[in-house]
Parts: C-alpha cells; structure tokens; sequence
C-alpha cells in the first residue's frame, strides 16, 4: 500500500514522477473552493516545482493508488486504517482490508465495522475520540445487550464515558427528568413539552432586526436589499426555526403539510394566498394587526393556563403561542378520546419510558384524522396510522427504570418498508409541527441523539485533530472511491455514498436503510420522503454539535487560524436569528408588517427647525440616510457604555433613527438632540446660526466618543485604532508625504481624517489653475472648460505642493532644513467620504462665501487620489484603467448639503437619497421630491459619498497579511 | 483511479485534516452573505416555491433550479470581491496562499 507521507519521498526519485503539469493544477483549482481556484492561475502553465513541494509535500507521493475505495491506508500500525471488527469481540486483526461488498451484510444484521484503530481494541488503553465515538456509536446501534456497553465503557475510559453521556444529557437530559417524574398523559402537556423542546434554541440570537430590519453589511448601500429585509415580516423571521426548510416541520412531502405549514406562519397573511395590499406602507393591515393582536394575547392566556398546570415553563413568546393558537382548529378532540387512543400507547410508554421523552415534538399519538387534511399520499396505509407501533419492542423489562444509562436499542431500521411512503402518518398536531415518519421512528430508541452527536462528532464538525483525521481518512464513498458528489452517511450503518451519484441511494435501496446524512453540512436525507427532512431535535443537536467543533477548532487549530477564529467572523458571524423571549415579547407588540415599494415614504420625515437649527437638521438628515449608519442603528447595535446613558448622543441618534423611521409622517421635533449638543458641543449652543460642517465634525466627535462609553483613557491608549461604528464608517487614512527637496528623502505620516475640506476655485488662499482638460474625463465628467469639477479639486488637494522657503523642514535623512513638498494622498479611504467645499473664506483681506459652481458627479472613483496609485505612478507603472471592474475605489453619492445665502445669514437645506436612485430635499420639516438634475445643479457646500463595494475583513487581518508579506 | 483524482483525494484529505476546510467553508459563507447574494438566491427560491406550490418542491428540484442562477447572480463585480478577500491559512497552506496573492497582485495591480 503507498502512502503519501512525505518522509518517504527523496526528491530524486519524484521528480519524474510528479510530472506538474497544469492538469493537477487544474485539481487543486477544482478542490479549492471557487474564490481560491483563480489564484491557480498565477502559475500558469510553469509552476515552480520546488514551490510547489514545499508547499505540498503530501502531493509529491509515489502516486500511490489508494486502495480501490480511494482509502488511504497507512503503512504505520496503530495508526486509523480501514479494517472490520466483528462483534466486541473482535480480534485484532493485523492486515487491514479493504471493505468489500458482500461485508455490507454483516454490517446491518448486527456485526459492526467501522475504521477504527486496531489497538483501540486493547481495552485497556483509551483510544482516540474518533474511535471511542465510532466504537460507541456502532455498538448502539448493533442491538447487543448491556454487555456490549459495557465493553465500550470500559474502552472509552471513564472520563471518555462521562463526557459522552454528558453530551447527551444536555440534549435530551431536560425532556426525560420531566417525563420521568409524571406521566404526560395530557395532551396539552405535551404540547408544552412541546415547546420545552423549542427552548433548547439558544440565545444567540442577534438582538437584531427587533423591527425587522436586518443588519445589511456590505452592500447595505442600495435601498433595495434594505427593501429585502423590510419585506420580511417580523413573523417571517420569528419562527424559532427559520424556515430553512421548504418545509419547515419536516415530514412526509405530500401530507400533512399544509396544515403545518399554516401552524407556523399564521400570522402572515401574503403567505397564505391573499396578497397583501401592494402598499401604503403606512396603512399597514391596521385591522389584521389588531385581530392578530387579539388572538396572540387569548393565546397568552391559554399558553399561561397550560403553564400553571404542567408547571412546565416555556420560553415561547406570545408570537409562538398564537401560532399555535392560530392552527386551523386544532380539531379539539375530546380529552376522553385522546385517552382511549393513547392507551395502547401508553403501555409502550410505559414500556419504554425514554421512548416520549425522546421526542417531545414526535411523538406519535395518533391524530384524530382531519377533516381538513390535505390529499394523502397514495400509500400510507390509514390501519397503521390507526394504531401504531404495536408491535412490542424486544426489551427486557429489567432495564426499565434507569434512564440515564444509555440503552442499546433495536435496530433502527431493520423492519421491512410497506411500500414507498411505508411510514405511518403518526401526527399531532398539538405538539408542534410533526417531523418525517421515518425520522420519528430513527428517533424512538433512547440512544439516537447519542449516536447522533457522535456522527456528527466524528463525521460532520469535526472539532478535535483526531476526528479530522479520522474524518479525512474515511469520508470516501464506499462505491466508487471519491470524496466530491456530496457524500452522504447512511444512519444505520456505517456506510458512506456519493449523493449525486446514486450510490447512497442504491444503499438505501437494498438495505432499506432510509435515513441519511449530508456529511458536509449535517442535513438528515430521507429517501423515503425522497426529500431532506427538518426535525427540531436533529437539527438542535448538530446546531449545538456544530458550534461545539466551532469552538473546538478554534481552541485546537494553529496559532494563525486561532487568531482568526478567535474573531468574531467564521461561523459565529452571521448566526441565525433565534428570538429570545423578549424579541418575542416585542414582535408581538408590534405585528405591524412593512413592505418596501418604490413609493414607500419611511424614512422620509421632516425635522423642525428649533431656531436657527437648520445646520443641524441638514446634518441628521444627511446622517439618518447613511445607509450603513442606518442599518447599524435599526439593527439595534449601539450597546450603550456611558456612566449616564439619557447624555449618551448615541442613545439620542439610536432614537431618533427610531422616530424618522417609524413611518409617522408628521415632522420630528429633535430637541432632545439640541440638548444634548448644546450640553457636549458648548461652543454650538445658543441660537446663533451655525455652521453646518464644524457641526458635523463636533457630532462626530462626540458620536465617536460615546461609542467608547466616553472613556478617555480607552481613547488615548489608541488614538487610530477605534471600532466604534463611527471610526467604522468616517475615518479614512490621509497620508502626507514630506518630500526633502535635497535628498528626496521621504517621511510619510499618516492621519486620521473624517472629512476632505477641499479648497475652491476663485479663492484667494493659493494659486488655482488646475490645468482642467489634462486628462479626459476620469469620472466620467465630460469636461466643460470654465467648470471646476469634484475630481478637480481632489486632484488640486492631492497634488505636490511647495513649502515654500519661508517653511523649511529638517530632514529627517539628510539631517538639514531644506524645502521640501508636501503632498496629500488618501491611504484608508472611508467608508462614507465627506468633501466639504470651502465656501466660507475667513482670511486676513476678506470674509466672503465664494459661490463658485462645481459640478460633482453621481459616482466617484477615488483610485486616482489613493496612496498606491500614486505610488504607482510615481515608479512609473501603467496606471490601471479605472474601468477595469474594479469597484473597490468606487463611490456613489447620497446626501448633499446646500447654503443659501450669505455669509451672515443664510438657509441650510439638503438633499437626501431616499431609495436607490430617488432624491428629495430636505428643508427643516418640508420634503419635497428633487430631481437628480436639481441635486446635480445645486451648488454643494457638504458632499457625502457612500463607498459602493465594502470590504468585509477586520484590520487584524489586513495586518497579518501585511506581516505575512 | 487515476492520478489526477488521486491528488484531489490527498489535497481534500489534508484539508480536512487541518480544518482548512470548513474554515474556508465559513469563509466563503460569510462572503456569500455580505455581498448579498444570499439573499438574492432567497428571494428566488422563495418564488420558485410559491411557483410550483410548496408540496411539489423537494430540495433537489430548488438545487437544480437555483444552481444556474446563483452563477449569474454572482457577477462580475461580486467575484471579484470576493476573490479579494484576505485569508489566511494555516500551516502549510499559508505559503501556498501568501504566494498565489503576490502573484497575483503583482499581475494585476
């Protein structure tokens, strides 16, 4: 058997054979998942072989041919190979076999195979988790006695063994202590054990969207994705399981679904046919909301009921609970008959105590058949349905009372099928939304969620070194030897298939083994349902399998992956949104739902003018239409850490996010946020005019410094390293290069800037002529000669610029005072770029307010004005063609502020871009509609820029990336 | 089986084994979510459900519905920015990447 383990290689004798040409390239870019594969394409056709060696020693093997199943066996004994064990008992076997077919057999009649390490066998030693866990999971499944526990107790070890069975307290620990002190024989208590299940969902929610409105990262730019979230309803998001799923309770395709489906979305009405009124935003079903109110708080009530009773608490909010209120007439069978229908089963029960603990949420008392029940499927034969599961399981009877002690179970799936859809339609609705037939009866042994973690343990998330190996090792079809077509683990044997090539199928086929798992994201196959099927406790245990391995990985791996896990980002970053009770609370309050249409309004919302306050409302008219800024704040993320939260602005900005976008149309009276300025920026208080941009700076000043709880030793200790939004968003790198005009000796100090305060044409601080018509249109600004653009004035800001003699600086290389230039280049552009015109020129001749026009453009490239570019041009490279698609530079205007008037007094008003491409003027509490032509014409004194293209990753891996180069 | 697949087998086992793979896994995700292509496929999904009415949709069918469209929706523009993400990985692999970005930024920038 060859192995591809590098110390076995001398470079002599790989060279002919490694043969690189571009065709395994070509695997690797067909491995790599799609962004990576591109960068094959740097080594073209001539890859560095010595590169390419160190990087990959494993590659350079003997070529050696895995086994015919693609295994890759190891040469070194006691290392994870495939081999069989038969039985406990096995002995160790010391030739390693390819798995045949025929083994298969064996497999599913109570035999066990699995790879496993050969001197695990030893019971003496402790083997690796992967094998204990494989060892563990196969036993359950094997059906043998307690014996057969015993023995993998005792190879586990005992600290193996408590954490195993720790695991699957956690999970099914709750349910089973509740089931074993009473008796659940009413059904409405199990409807709350029910939703005791639902609980398990944990709270990680974000505190997000509590209005329905989702944090929009990148892109959160265009109006149209935050018409996206809009559209969501509350409800739609509310669902404590996220419909993920087509078919969120999982369960047979074609039968009872509707009725489930109508059980979980009930509050959303467009969702069940009848469109809702296309829009006017603001007359929001007002009648549906008060109606569903109603209902939602009679549900309160009920929910509240059951709760005395059961003494079982529920973490369901009011939202949950008129869901369930509002199923279609849950077909309330007397209790009497739910009684004599459960009797047969409670003998099972009895018989089998974890048996309903197992699965609040499947449990199988048999429906009453409703009338309202959709179409069967052709087969599920209504006899079982009548009575099901009657057949006793073979279980001694002595093992009866101890619960914990995990049980080897029957078989799951050794009985024979009746036909496609053989399952019987064991639904009730009471207790939530039923999950697949054939899931509920994978689930009825007590061992399943056990075995299941451990297949996910081991197979899917791998959290530990020594699962990932195991899982490398083995994760290979069983038919034809790859890894690509989405392999799927068969779930009551150990057999792994290709999905895409039929293979899992044919298995299932033969052995009627009917459950699967996607052994790269963890979803349970059904192939009777011939569909993936969604059960609340499967999907809450790999949910809490795969944050585990999350956590594991992130603790186990490398020091630079660490870092990187270690930060917010992989897999915790964008968690599901699982409502906690007081978002519940809330929706629940609020269950006004909101569409976005092109003419939809909110937003729009004129503030009063306080008295000579119009600087300021230009300004939060400007900020509130932030894109970025707005999702920030109407995804609730502004955690407040000041010592007094009512002088916090930023509490003040969250609110009156909150009130411009509450859809009331009468005008804001921002009083509270004069206030506050007036109390943190002393020098704007009073009702003298002010200026717009010096008030735009003090906001963002006192913004930034509340972010950060208003600490000041914080703030010194890193000066340029915030993370609080506003540094976010505002702050760009403005490099200034000194140049030595002797030396050319270079120092480069780079500053944080919130806004470009950009010098005009027509004033008389210094020389202007720009040469206008140098370079042709690089915004796409056709060139009109007399008419200064935008580009113009950036181009004149970043230009060399002369000291002067009079200014002399000492050089830092050639240790004298030369002349030297001075150029500005921006190093970090912001996320949201303000160029500020400098209107108002207060110099020793004059005071005046210089009303030159210039034209700004729509979209903006700043490629031209950043530090590299410059320096590019500077070596004298080709400067990249700005329409190269590359839009990282790129930027679109949102928010222009306008003067009226004289220096001495004078009118601010703004425009402001509502969704996409719509402009509307504000002035104080008049919004108009304005023409892109009206904003295009306006004079401009305040110029916001929204960067197009966000880039997603922290500044701590942009500097180990900087490092590492 | 023959060579090519034997490499594809050995470079997929050893990112496996390091745990590159679901890092790069949760990458990619995250970006696919940032750049809003998720839920541009959502939206889409969401129609082609309420086309064809939620019973007669399985998995599969969305899969083979929806897989030619999410390559158009990731354009141009997405790709290319995702493409640009910064990662880095361990081990190994880190020089490996380290390498095909300089290179790949010395081609095109």
């Amino acid at each position: 058997m060859a192995s591809f383990h590098c110390q076995q290689l001398s470079a002599g004798a790989l060279r002919p054979r490694l043969a690189p040409s571009s065709s395994w390239l070509l695997q690797l870019l067909k491995l790599l998942p799609t962004p990576y594969s591109h960068l094959l394409r740097f080594w073209g056709s001539q890859p560095d072989l010595r590169v390419l060696r160190g990087i990959f020693p494993f590659l350079s093997g003997r070529g050696g041919a895995g086994s015919r199943h693609g295994l890759v066996p190891s040469a070194a004994p006691g290392r994870l190979s495939v081999c069989q064990g038969r039985g406990p008992t096995a002995k160790p076997s010391s030739h390693p076999r390819p798995l045949e077919p025929e083994e298969e057999d064996l497999a599913s009649e109570g035999t066990f195979r699995s790879s496993r390490d050969l001197s695990g066998l030893d019971y003496s030693s402790v083997p690796s988790p992967a094998t204990l866990g494989e060892t563990a999971w196969t036993k359950g499944r094997t059906g043998r006695g307690e014996e057969t526990m015993k023995g993998v107790r005792a190879a586990i070890g005992a600290e193996n063994w408590k954490r195993l069975k720790e695991t699957a307290r956690s999970a099914g620990g709750a349910e089973e202590s509740v089931i074993l002190t009473r008796s659940p024989r009413d059904p409405r208590e199990q409807a709350s054990l029910g939703n005791t299940e639902l609980k398990e969902t944990g709270p990680g929610a974000e505190a997000a969207s509590a209005r329905g409105l989702r944090r929009e990262d990148s892109r959160g730019a265009s109006p149209a994705s935050a018409a996206a979230s809009f559209s969501e309803s509350p409800f739609w998001v509310q669902l404590s399981q996220p419909p993920r799923s087509l078919r969120p309770g999982g369960g047979h395709p074609r039968s009872a679904w509707p009725p489930r489906r109508h059980a979980q979305w009930p509050l959303e009405p467009s969702e069940q046919g009848e469109e809702p009124p296309p829009v006017e935003a603001e007359e929001v079903e007002e009648a549906e909301t008060a109606e569903t109110a109603e209902k939602a708080e009679g549900k309160v009530e009920a929910a509240g009921k059951v709760d005395a009773a059961g003494n079982v608490e529920t973490a369901e909010g009011p939202g949950r609970r008129a869901e369930l209120k509002l199923e279609p007439e849950p077909e309330p069978v007397p209790e009497a008959e739910q009684e004599t229908k459960r009797e047969p089963k409670q003998e099972l029960d009895d018989e089998n105590p974890a048996r309903s603990g197992g699965g609040g949420s499947s449990d199988e008392v048999p429906p009453p058949t409703l009338p309202s029940e959709p179409p069967r499927p052709p087969d599920p034969s209504p006899r079982r349905s009548r009575a099901p599961r009657r057949r006793p399981r073979p279980r001694p009877q002595t093992r009866l009372r101890t619960p914990p002690q995990p049980r080897p179970r029957p078989a799951p799936r050794p009985r024979p099928r009746r036909g496609p859809g053989g399952g019987c339609l064991d639904v009730d609705f009471a207790v939530g939304p039923p999950g697949c037939s054939h899931v509920n009866s994978f689930k009825v042994g007590e061992n399943w969620r056990q075995e299941l973690r451990v297949i996910y343990q081991c197979f899917v998330w791998c959290g530990t070194p020594e699962t990932r190996k195991s899982k490398a090792k083995s994760c290979i079809c069983h038919v034809c030897g790859t890894h690509l077509n989405r392999l799927h683990s068969c779930l009551s044997c150990v057999f792994f298939g290709c999905f895409t090539e039929k293979h899992i199928h044919e298995h299932a086929e033969t052995k009627q083994h009917n459950l699967a798992v996607d052994l790269y994201y963890g979803g349970i196959y059904c192939f009777m349902c011939k569909d993936y099927v969604y059960d609340r406790d499967i999907e809450q245990i790999a949910k809490e399998e795969q944050g585990e391995a999350l956590k594991l990985q992130a603790s186990t791996s490398t020091e630079v992956s660490h870092q990187q896990c270690s930060m917010p980002g992989l897999g915790e970053k964008y968690p599901t949104w699982e409502t906690t009770k007081p978002e519940l609370e809330l929706l629940g309050h609020n269950p006004r739902r909101r569409r976005i249409t092109s003419s939809f309004t909110i937003g729009l919302r004129g503030l009063i003018n306080l008295g000579n306050t119009c600087f300021m409302n230009c300004i939060v008219q400007a900020l509130t239409h932030t894109p970025i800024l707005r999702d920030f704040f109407l995804s609730d993320r502004h955690r407040c850490e000041m010592p007094s939260p009512e002088l916090c602005l930023v509490c003040e900005m969250s609110s009156l996010f909150r009130e411009l976008y509450s859809g009331n149309p009468s005008p804001h009276v921002p009083y509270k946020l004069l206030h506050l300025v007036w109390i943190h920026a002393r020098h704007l208080a009073g009702y003298r005019q002010q200026d717009a941009h010096e008030f735009l700076i003090a906001a963002l000043d006192v913004l930034h410094r509340h972010c950060k709880g208003d600490d000041a030793g914080k703030a010194a200790n890193n000066p340029n390293h915030c993370n609080c939004i506003i540094d976010q968003i505002f702050t760009g790198g403005l490099q200034s290069d000194v140049t030595c005009q002797a030396c050319h000796g270079v120092s480069t100090t780079i500053d944080p800037c919130w806004d470009i305060s950009l010098d005009l044409p027509g004033s008389c601080t210094s020389f202007w002529p720009m040469s206008p018509g140098r370079e042709s249109s690089v915004n796409g600004e056709s060139h009109i000669p007399g008419i200064t653009t935008l580009t113009d004035c950036l181009r004149r800001f970043t230009r060399p610029e002369h000291l002067g003699s009079s200014a002399k600086i000492k050089c830092g290389s050639c240790q004298s005072y030369q002349e030297s230039t001075k150029q500005l280049t921006m190093n970090k552009l912001p996320v949201v770029a303000c160029f500020h015109f400098k209107r108002f020129e207060h110099s020793a001749k004059q005071r005046r307010k210089i009303t030159t026009y210039i034209s700004f453009p729509l979209e903006l490239d700043m490629t031209p004005f950043m530090a590299s570019s410059k320096e590019s041009r500077m070596n004298g490279q080709l400067q990249l063609p700005t329409n190269s698609g590359n839009d990282e530079n790129k930027y679109s205007l949102f928010a222009v502020v306008n003067h009226q008037g004289t220096l001495e007094s004078g009118h601010y008003t703004s425009f402001i871009r509502h969704h996409k491409d719509q402009w509307f003027k504000c002035d104080d509490a008049v919004i108009t509609k304005a023409s892109i032509k009206d904003v295009l014409d306006s004079e401009g004194y305040l110029l916001f820029y929204h960067k197009q293209v966000l880039e997603h990753e922290s500044e701590k891996v942009k500097e180990m990336n900087t490092q590492a180069y | 089986m023959n060579k090519d697949a034997q490499m594809r087998a050995a470079i997929n086992q050893k990112l496996i084994e390091t745990g590159e793979r679901e890092r790069l896994k949760e990458l990619l995700r995250a970006k696919l979510i940032e750049c809003g292509w998720k839920d541009q496929l959502k939206a889409h999904c969401k129609e082609v459900i309420k086309e064809k009415g939620l019973e007669h949709v399985t998995v599969d069918d969305l899969v083979a519905e929806i897989t030619p469209k999410g390559r158009v929706y990731l354009g141009v523009g997405q790709f290319t920015q995702i493409m640009n993400c910064k990662y880095t990985f361990s081990g190994i692999f880190t020089y490996f990447f380290v390498e095909a970005c300089r290179l790949f930024t010395k081609l095109f920038y």
